[in-house]
């Protein structure tokens, strides 16, 4: 038995010595294609790219607005322009991993929905294509200009409240109030998984509050009690659970949403919650439309029209009047249903330095998930 | 000296074939099993080419993590208890003794064939939870009275019993009647029989299923996750969720070889087991079993009043789910049924959508032909591995076992990390962005289970029969068609059966791999329902459900007919 053990082992390290010499020559091989496959188109003819029509070529978009019925919409106006496109419905986290581990041979064209920060590691992979649409200045200065990838929502977090149990004047006036002050402990809802942008954008507004370069990951120990308390006093939706439901109902009568979430929340559940404006401001995130490399010159410029097309003010104005959606586009604004006007009025985008934030969120995560849930 | 050519002639040939076949294993095993995952643990675990051994440390460190593999132990300990208890019972009330309504029961105890994975946790939530129907129903009941250890426990069990329904049931079916009664002529009470000449008869598969549900115990995921709540959690809900993210990765690759450790530690014992005990029926001339009547009537009553008990609890949650897939959600969540806000709007969100069900389509080809191909490579090594047991074939079948140890979604990266430049192991081919690799990615993921029901199937297989063909100067390949392969045909459609309603709703490997105009259901049915979409949305998975049930209920019928049609001519 023991011999053989022995004998199974040896092998397996031959095996692996094999493939160590087997990967460096594929790695040679890769090389020289994907230097092949990174033609540059010229940047200087985006404009003669804009005006020419739709060729009908078929375009791959991905993206995690198309539930609700969102991708019978989307189809149809994408048909009604002109435009032959397939919409493929994944998650934003999903999408983004999927562009990055296929960013030498990629199967998607359009990107459509995921956040500034997952569009950030998509644009490192070296995944995405450079492009301005025309609108790129009706929607400056809402996230950071990278070049690559266009904002056309923001998306800020809300504290949400049961109205029959809380008052305007009861609410929690911050995220800090919901554990250090005892009548919201096991009243208010936290992130039990941290796939999500929601959830990090909690987990970051809180953390990124007590930032301290000495800290452990970044983070002082004040801010690491302060996030332990969080989850220690809140209540874990468990799957199977809807959190919105339980605020609805009363038995866990404060959670969060984002906002272009509220308008459908509302309407499924029945509910008019209080909306909670923290002293602190909105942990926020702005979604994003970004275009893929691609080695096929005549896709790549379909695929920049049609990403161009969808982020302009007529298109995402109906957008955001149909679905509740808080649009950046100047253009489009008065558009948005009252409510994400009335949101879009009040709200308060909370400074941090979310660059920092979202560079260090899945560590934190880690953290949390190994040493406080 | 004629002779003396003809005989190193032979030799040759023996040798080359044996060459050839090495080769070609080699290459497979190789391409498809080693170099994606040393690939993916190289990339996620040597950063800048250096072992960072931080994360085994921070894991090692936390009480989570290390509480969770300890509840992943225990609960593959208890459940392999519980599901053989369980499956053993139901198979004895089907085909053993005489009981009342046999045919509504046998109905009810397939049940786990159709309705498995998260639809059924998801079920037994609405039904048991915190907001449960039967919760609300029943006043005075604690909210929270299932969930944590036992419920993840019930639920496992009552879905696990599909090896037992399908393969411990067929090797019950095969014990020698005569065997039964020559212990009846001497006397021996029917309890006794059963111990004693019944049971360790179905040894082998009762063996290979409990090493199956063992697995099933160790990474159990969607149950502990929903079921177990905060007492409860296993290690596979954190592989997950560290999967997911890019930085994580390397601590779910950690944490997986923790939990590939302990795997690797059993099968490697249950190995030595099998091949030390192996029991064979000595009965040349088998009589079918005939159905035994208990004696005593109280007894009698309260064996059925158990048998008609689990069948129902087995039914409910699929009828559940029925009603679920006509509901809105606020009743849902609600936990009250109101037959009069019952509708069509759930099936036709699904059936108005840009997919509509073309994801159904795509699922059962892919299912369908991953099923096949993995099943048809299996007969193959299972053979050889069988028949010849040295190093080499030793080695093999613990390679074949590497998709057991890596979470799915592990494995699908390390595809597209290998595959997404030409690559020299397929011919300079670049894999990802095709419709293929996902098929490959399904085939890898069967390949552990179907080994080794393939495995448990031909050692059921008397070697006498196979000894009389060769002696009456059959060929090996003929002895294999014509004697070897009509007795393991049930057990083939049966592991057929199982791995093609398994990939059905794949998602953790679909996920990764599927090609963007093929998408199969379990993405579909997972971007409907995450929590980036409505509440309403998520109302669809039971649409969805409803349709994989149809679809797994037509291929278990066409299966079943196809054994049915096999038994009858094997015994003419």
């Amino acid at each position: 038995m023991k011999t053989m053990m022995f004998k199974v082992l040896t092998m397996l390290l031959l095996t692996a010595v094999f493939m160590a010499g087997c990967g460096t020559t594929t790695s040679d091989t890769s090389d020289k294609s994907g230097g092949n496959a990174d033609s540059p188109s010229q940047a200087g003819d985006m404009k003669t790219i804009l005006t020419q029509k739709p060729t009908g070529e078929r375009i791959v978009l991905a993206t995690n607005n198309a539930s609700d019925g969102r991708d019978t919409w989307l189809k149809a106006k994408i048909e009604e322009a002109g435009f032959h496109a397939e919409i493929v419905p994944l998650g934003g986290g999903d999408i983004t991993s999927r562009v990055i581990s296929e960013a030498s041979n990629p199967t998607l064209n359009v990107v459509w929905g995921p956040s500034d920060s997952m569009f950030e590691s998509m644009v490192q992979a070296d995944a995405l294509e450079k492009w301005t649409p025309e609108w790129a200045d009706k929607v400056a200065g809402v996230a950071e200009d990278n070049g690559y990838s266009w904002t056309y929502e923001i998306q800020p977090k809300l504290l949400v409240a049961n109205p029959e149990v809380y008052t305007s004047d009861t609410v929690p006036t911050s995220y800090q109030d919901l554990w250090e002050k005892e009548m919201y402990h096991g009243k208010y809802a936290v992130p039990v998984d941290f796939g999500g942008t929601t959830n990090r954008a909690i987990i970051g507004g809180i953390l990124g509050q007590y930032l301290d370069a000495n800290g452990e990951l970044g983070v002082s120990a004040e801010g690491w009690n302060a996030i332990k308390q969080y989850f220690a006093y809140g209540y874990k939706t468990p799957q199977g659970e809807n959190d919105f439901q339980n605020m609805a109902s009363g038995e866990v009568p404060i959670t969060f949403t984002y906002a272009s979430g509220l308008k459908g929340k509302m309407e499924t559940f029945n509910v008019t919650p209080i909306i909670i404006y923290s002293a602190t401001g909105e942990p926020s995130n702005a979604n994003q439309i970004g275009v893929l490399k691609n080695s096929n010159q005549a896709k790549l410029e379909e695929s920049i029209r049609l990403a161009n097309w969808l982020g302009s003010a007529e298109v995402i104005g109906e957008y955001a009047s149909q679905y509740g959606s808080m649009v950046v586009n100047k253009d489009a604004t008065d558009q948005m249903i009252p409510l994400m006007q009335e949101v879009t009025k009040n709200f308060k985008a909370q400074q941090l330095d979310w660059d920092y934030v979202n560079s260090m969120m899945d560590e934190w995560v880690a953290k949390i998930q190994l040493e406080y849930m | 000296m004629n002779m003396e050519m003809l005989k190193n002639n032979y030799k040759l040939r023996k040798l080359a074939g044996i060459l050839a076949l090495g080769i070609v294993l080699g290459w497979g095993v190789f391409t498809w099993l080693i170099y994606p995952n040393l690939k993916l643990l190289n990339i996620t675990l040597w950063t800048d080419g250096q072992f960072d051994l931080k994360p085994v440390l921070n894991i090692l460190a936390s009480e989570r993590a290390i509480i969770s593999l300890r509840n992943s132990f225990v609960l593959a300990c208890c459940l392999t208890i519980t599901v053989n208890i369980l499956g053993l019972f139901q198979i004895l009330i089907l085909d053993y003794f005489k009981i009342k309504g046999s045919r509504w029961l046998s109905i009810a105890y397939h049940s786990p064939l159709i309705c498995n994975g998260m639809v059924l946790v998801m079920a037994y939530n609405f039904l048991y939870g915190s907001q449960g129907l039967l919760t609300n129903w029943i006043p005075g009941l604690e909210p929270l009275w299932f969930k944590g250890f036992w419920p993840v426990l019930i639920e496992l069990t009552f879905a696990g019993t599909a090896n037992h329904i399908l393969f411990v049931r067929d090797s019950l079916k095969s014990v020698d009647y005569q065997t039964v009664e020559a212990a009846q002529n001497m006397g021996i009470r029917s309890g006794r029989i059963l111990w004693k000449v019944v049971l360790p008869a179905l040894k082998p598969s009762i063996f290979a299923a409990s090493i199956l549900t063992f697995i099933v115990g160790i990474s159990a995921l969607a149950t502990p996750q929903v079921l177990g709540g905060d007492q409860f959690e296993t290690i596979n809900i954190l592989i997950y969720s560290f999967s997911k993210t890019l930085t994580t990765r390397n601590y779910a690759a950690i944490l997986a070889i923790f939990l590939g450790l302990i795997t690797v530690i059993i099968l490697l014992v249950s190995n030595y087991i099998e091949r030390k005990g192996n029991y064979r029926s000595v009965s040349k001339v088998k009589t079918p079993l005939q159905k035994q009547d208990i004696k005593s009537p109280v007894l009698r009553g309260i064996v059925t009043a158990i048998a008609h008990v689990i069948a129902v609890i087995q039914t409910v949650p699929l009828l559940a789910v029925f009603c679920f897939s006509f509901m809105p959600v606020t009743d849902l969540y609600n936990g009250v049924i109101d037959f009069s806000s019952f509708s069509l709007n759930n099936y036709y969100a699904v059936f108005s959508s840009t997919t509509g069900i073309r994801p159904v389509f795509t699922s059962i080809i892919y299912a369908a032909l991953a099923s096949l191909i993995v099943i048809a490579v299996m007969l193959i090594l299972g053979r050889i591995i069988v028949k010849h047991s040295n190093t080499w074939t030793n080695a093999l079948e613990l390679l074949l076992q590497i998709p057991w140890f890596l979470p799915a979604t592990l494995i699908a990266l390390g595809l597209i990390m290998a595959f997404n430049k030409p690559s020299l192991l397929v011919l300079g081919n670049v894999l990802t962005g095709t419709a293929f690799i996902l098929l490959l990615g399904y085939i890898i993921l069967k390949i552990p289970y179907t080994l080794r029901m393939v495995k448990a199937a031909y050692t059921s297989v008397d070697h006498s029969l196979e000894d009389a063909a060769k002696n009456l100067g059959a060929s090996s390949f003929k002895t294999y068609v014509r004697v070897v392969f009509p007795i393991i045909l049930p057990a083939v459609l049966s592991i057929f059966l199982l791995n093609f309603i398994g990939l059905l709703s794949e998602y953790d490997m679909s996920v990764f791999l599927f090609h963007p105009l093929y998408q199969p259901l379990g993405v579909v049915l997972n971007a409907a329902t995450s929590s980036e979409a409505s509440p309403q949305a998520q109302m669809l998975s039971f649409v969805y459900s409803v349709l994989i049930m149809l679809v797994s209920t037509l291929v278990i019928l066409f299966v079943y007919e196809r054994k049915r049609h096999g038994s009858q001519s094997s015994q003419i």
